[in-house]
């Protein structure tokens, strides 16, 4: 969770250059974000001109400009709760999760995602400093990556689980599928293009089967300290369930043949 | 031989009915039980069962669909 990388720096560096800026419409450079020795006291209009060397950017996170950062942040931090609280629905909802995943899902959203970002909320509703604020937005991103791995990771997951729940649906259907062609071919019917689309039905779900077993556990791996690497895991299980879900089509396709066939 | 096919592909689609369900039980231990002499097919039932295998295969497309948009226009984060 607290795994850091150089870049990552010079990310969270121009997201302090933004929110100030922001909170500055626009018209600061991105050294103001720099602060460290942000002041509380009240704007003048000699702050600029009467700034040390040593501390440029000291005078411009006023009071007024900490108010402002801290009301962006407060609604960047507002949002991950909306979006947090969007994605527990859905796992709830989700009634093909197998418990495990139900459980390590709500685990990360609701203990450890969801009470941080609201701790956030409450640590920013008390932050005086312009560096204070930095350091909540940055923890607000790294620590807990709402939409770069939560959001994803919990919507693969349940795509993951939904596909292998329909691969589970047509595979008990082959034995069924099977002893009808059998009892045709006892009783003289002739059920070989019923039996060539039962194999590719079998190949098919098999395929699809391959695809997605085991691929939850890898998808639930990454936490947002793995951030960008879990893109690449993220990215690898939708390309995967995009064939499983092709493969789950040409199956149905492949038992509406076996129906006509022997209709 | 009609019937028999009837017969036949009736079992077929009460097992998927019920494994599309979830519900039921074991398929090879589904009813066998065919229909009464001259009964026709039940073409609604097979299109039924069709049809419920289409709404697992579309939640799981739904499902990859909000993931997809996840993965390929995420909110800033960073």
């Amino acid at each position: 969770m607290t795994r850091r990388r150089p870049h990552h720096r010079v990310v969270v560096d121009a997201l302090g250059a933004v929110l100030v800026a922001v909170a500055l419409g626009g018209a600061v450079p991105a050294a103001a974000s720099a602060s460290t020795a942000s002041t509380t006291s009240a704007p003048t209009s000699s702050l600029p001109s009467t700034s040390a060397p040593s501390a440029p950017s000291a005078p411009l996170c006023t009071a007024a400009v900490v108010v402002r950062v801290q009301q962006l942040v407060d609604s960047e931090l507002a949002e991950r709760v909306t979006q947090l609280q969007a994605l527990i629905t859905r796992v709830n909802a989700a009634t093909t999760l197998p418990p495990q995943d139900k459980s390590t899902l709500l685990a990360d959203l609701t203990q450890t995602e969801l009470p941080g970002i609201e701790g956030l909320e409450t640590t920013v509703h008390g932050a005086t400093t312009c560096l204070e604020l930095r350091q909540d937005a940055h923890a607000m991103v790294f620590d807990y990556r709402v939409y770069l791995v939560m959001t994803p990771q919990t919507d693969l997951v349940i795509a993951n689980d939904d596909a292998i729940h329909a691969e589970g649906v047509l595979s008990h259907l082959e034995t069924a599928v099977s002893a009808a062609i059998g009892r045709d071919r006892s009783r003289g019917g002739d059920p070989t293009a019923a039996q060539g689309a039962l194999t590719d039905y079998q190949d098919d779900v098999t395929a699809a089967q391959a695809l997605t077993s085991g691929q939850a556990a890898t998808v639930l791996a990454p936490t947002p300290a793995d951030y960008p690497a879990s893109r690449t895991v993220f990215m690898q299980a939708r390309a995967n369930l995009t064939s499983a879900v092709r493969d789950l089509h040409e199956a149905r396709n492949d038992l509406a043949r076996i129906i006509g066939y022997l209709t | 031989m009609g019937q028999r096919r009837t017969a036949a592909v009736s079992v077929i689609a009460a097992g998927l009915a019920l494994a599309a369900c979830g519900s039921g039980p074991a398929l090879h231990a589904a009813p066998v039980v065919p229909p009464p002499s001259g009964t026709a097919p039940s073409p609604a039932l097979t299109a039924q069962t069709l049809d419920q295998i289409d709404a697992q295969i579309d939640a799981v497309h739904t499902a990859l669909t909000q993931a997809t948009a996840d993965l390929n226009d995420p909110k800033p984060d960073s």
